[in-house]
């Protein structure tokens, strides 16, 4: 095996959270450029760095399916509660530090934590890869380890599994690429470049730079590391000319990535920062219902005391009636349960997006979050069903053919006669159970969908006792013409039919019966 | 086909499962489908708990036709050449001599199948399905008639490799024998108190019979709506919204197979649509793959078989 392919993999993750850090550290320098309001604090650096290294590390050697999903929600939290309390260093926050979330309609707060999540998401998601490649690594050790295994002469004769590996973060590098240049393209041509000063410039560059560098080497150091794993298994000779395909690959991305910054029309683009950022802090307002964001902190801190003295004066100047109590304990249950609910179906509908296939392994809240949407989801389903079923009855409206489907293949076949041919004798006794179908049907016993003859006569049965005998001779009988190749006898004919028509008189004396009643 | 054979397939079958019943108290159902799968040449999962009967029913057929009854327990550590056997050189003659594992029998019992790993089940499944295994080269048919039973624990996950769902649909059906009654229980201990019943029981058939009932069975007849009813039910599961892979057309043979046994051990030569749905349950449960979601939600196989069967029309006549 070549020396350079020797590469160790607690290498890999510390360059994976560089590149994490560098693209969120990269974000946050343009929103700062975009938006005014907001500098970027020298402390987040050493909070993408954290999170940047413990999501990594943390994903590529202890994240496993049956870690609890409970867990990356805790690490979503302590990245909250960290940034609101470094958010205090110099800053006049107006609510205590306990207060976290009084904090979440603040951008001062929002900004930095999305940033954290973001790169703590990057830099999980890239250990999550790592650890894909350990595992491919275990699978083929274990493979070689039988020298009689199938699969392992499969492998080794495998010559096209030499072009996957680089799969294994280019399209997260083309994603993040895109990402920057889309921005970089954006401040170009938005004009919020032409106010920044030298330093802040050369800031920007070298984290481009730091992106750039990062990203390379984790593509080129995963794709080298799995070339390594897989060929030390099966023994492979290395291929030069593997080498060069790929730096022709990132010859192509970076010249993809070129021209996409040269051509894009970003200044045509009615999706602005402002336009997100303004209608994310309107709809946060509307929420908490004039809690202070954009508005100055002291104003804001005036309004709010102000509206919170206001229903206390009241309950001190007179008692409010009972009801008034009732009605407002079920107004809060209610506020206060649907909005639960929603929070509740939004976790589920994340979990289930992201989870996917390791549904059945979650515990705790992620998986009475699942539940409540997958039930959620059904009922809106069934109940868009209804409406669309009784809009077809009631108005004529045809259902789309794919919803339509499962409804038409529950009718019955027009004719579920076979190609066989029929005898007289047969076509008689089924004309018979026929008009016994019908007269059961009058007496409310009509045979189910799913329903066999001999179903159907055993409940026949219980409305006709005293008829047993003839139910159970004459569906034989049906039996024999219905399903059997066999010729009927004439005689055999004759007895079914009267049967059948004993039976019917029974069933006429139960429609007389409920008549005279 | 003439009525005395099939008469004499519900006759034998009525023997070999009183027979069995001196060992087994009660499970008269679960006998009946054992039976079905053996005069269908399909073989058989029995997912249950320990200590239920399943070794004894295995003997107790066994015995029962005449035939041959070997066991394998499998563990992590058994080797495909433990189950098909082994060529051993024999210094004498100078040469190899081929020593026939235990699935050289007629009714072969996997004890706990999934702890074996992938290798060694694969080559048990695939001597199911080819009903020969080769060795060094050489190529050994396995004596008909041929049925593996094979045990699953269905609580106990813990160090087993599953079943595949390819190799789940190479079982005939799946069942479940399940607790005794307080009733059977007690007669249980009754007939046990002082030996067991298995030394006492006596072949009511021989192996050429059971071969000639095999190829009766073939011959039953299955009416056009009958096999379009089968169609459709197993239709219907590859589109239910709540499973993921829906049976295979392995599976709907293997439901037609079943009905026509069953109709010839009720000493019937056609089918009903009442084989179908009596056999449903064990033919098509396991093959049925269910989405994750659903699985979560608590939704079994077993249920989407029920579903299916309550509202996929027999097709008996029209209702209108």
């Amino acid at each position: 095996m070549n020396r350079e392919l020797d590469i160790k993999p607690p290498v890999l993750p510390v360059f994976c959270a560089v590149f994490s850090l560098s693209v969120g550290a990269l974000v946050g320098h343009y929103i700062a450029l975009f938006y005014s309001g907001w500098h970027f604090p020298i402390w987040l650096y050493a909070l993408l760095a954290v999170f940047a290294l413990e999501s990594v590390y943390y994903s590529a050697y202890v994240l496993s399916p049956r870690t609890p999903f409970t867990w990356r929600l805790l690490e979503v939290g302590m990245i909250g509660v960290l940034t609101s309390l470094l958010l205090r260093l110099g800053n006049n926050v107006p609510y205590p530090w306990w207060a976290l979330w009084r904090s979440f309609p603040d951008l001062g707060f929002l900004i930095p934590f999305s940033i954290a999540l973001l790169v703590w998401a990057v830099a999980g998601g890239l250990g999550h890869r790592l650890a894909r490649i350990a595992k491919v690594r275990d699978e083929l050790g274990d493979q070689a380890a039988s020298t009689l295994s199938w699969e392992y002469d499969s492998l080794a004769m495998k010559g096209a599994n030499t072009a996957l590996p680089i799969e294994y973060f280019l399209v997260r590098l083309i994603g993040f690429g895109l990402l920057t240049a889309c921005l970089a393209v954006a401040a170009q041509r938005t004009g919020a470049l032409q106010g920044v000063t030298r330093r802040e410039q050369l800031v920007l560059a070298a984290f481009h730079l730091l992106t750039l560098t990062s990203g390379l080497l984790v593509l080129g150091c995963a794709y080298l590391y799995r070339l390594a794993t897989i060929w030390q298994q099966i023994k492979v000779v290395y291929p030069l000319q593997l080498f060069s395909r790929w730096l022709r690959n990132l010859l192509v991305v970076c010249l993809g990535v070129a021209v996409i910054i040269s051509l894009m029309p970003v200044d045509f683009s009615p999706i602005t920062f402002d336009h997100i950022a303004g209608g994310l802090v309107g709809l946060l307002m509307r929420i908490t219902s004039g809690s202070p964001s954009m508005e100055p902190r002291e104003v804001s801190g005036q309004s709010e005391v102000q509206s919170s003295q206001i229903p206390w004066e009241q309950l001190e100047g007179a008692e409010p009636p009972f009801w008034v109590g009732v009605m407002t304990l079920i107004y809060m249950v209610l506020t206060f349960g649907l909005l639960g609910l929603a929070v509740a179906v939004f976790l589920g509908f994340l979990v289930v997006s992201l989870a996917q296939g390791e549904l059945e392994r979650l515990r705790g809240l992620p998986h009475a979050a699942a539940r409540l949407y997958l039930v959620v989801r059904d009922s809106v389903w069934q109940l868009g069903l209804f409406f669309l079923r009784y809009l077809r009855r009631v108005k004529g409206v045809n259902l789309p053919r794919h919803l339509a489907a499962p409804f038409e293949e529950l009718s019955p076949q027009a004719s579920p006669r076979g190609p066989r041919r029929e005898s007289a004798a047969s076509r008689d006794i089924r004309g018979a159970f026929r008009q016994l179908l019908r007269a059961a049907a009058a007496v409310g016993l009509a045979p189910g969908v799913g329903e066999t003859p001999a179903e159907f006569g055993q409940r026949l049965t219980v409305s006709l006792p005293e008829h047993d005998g003839e139910i159970r001779d004459f569906l034989e009988s049906y039996h024999l013409a219905r399903y059997s190749q066999r010729d009927l006898e004439k005689t055999l004919r004759e007895r079914a039919l009267e049967q059948a028509r004993r039976i019917a008189a029974g069933l006429q004396r139960i429609v007389r019966g409920k008549e005279n009643e | 086909m003439n009525e005395l054979s099939i008469a004499s397939i519900a006759e034998l079958g009525e023997k070999v499962a009183d027979n069995i019943g001196q060992v087994i108290v009660g499970k008269r159902e679960e006998i009946r489908l054992i039976l079905t799968a053996l005069l269908s040449e399909g073989h058989v999962l029995l997912e249950d708990v320990p200590g239920v009967g399943k070794t004894m029913l295995a003997r107790a057929l066994a015995t029962s036709i005449g035939g041959k009854f070997s066991r394998i327990q499998c563990t992590p550590d058994l080797l495909p050449s433990d189950i098909t056997g082994v060529s051993v050189f024999n210094q004498k003659e100078g040469d190899f001599v081929f020593h026939p594992g235990p699935i050289m029998a007629q009714v072969v019992l996997a004890d706990e199948v999934n702890r074996a790993t992938p290798r060694t089940q694969s080559s048990l499944l695939e001597a199911m399905g080819e009903m020969q295994v080769t060795v060094d080269g050489n190529t050994y048919k396995l004596t008909r008639p041929f049925l593996v039973i094979a045990t699953q624990n269905p609580i106990e996950y813990e160090g087993t490799f599953p079943l595949p769902e390819a190799q789940l649909d190479r079982f005939f059906m799946r069942i479940r024998l399940g607790y005794p009654t307080l009733s059977e229980e007690k007669e249980i201990l009754q007939r046990l108190q002082t030996a067991h019943p298995i030394e006492e029981i006596v072949p009511c058939t021989d192996l050429s019979q059971v071969g000639h009932m095999q190829r009766l069975v073939a011959q039953v007849f299955v009416e056009e709506s009958i096999r379009d009813y089968i169609a459709r039910l197993v239709h219907a599961t590859r589109s239910h919204p709540q499973v993921q892979l829906g049976v295979s057309p392995r599976g709907s043979l293997a439901l037609m197979r079943a009905s026509q046994a069953r109709a010839a051990l009720q000493g019937r030569d056609f089918v009903l649509p009442d084989d179908v749905k009596e056999n449903a349950m064990s033919v098509l449960a396991h093959r049925i793959l269910l989405r994750p979601e659903s699985i979560m939600r608590g939704v079994t196989s077993e249920a989407v078989v029920d579903e299916l069967l309550e509202r996929i029309p027999v097709g008996a006549e029209p209702t209108s």
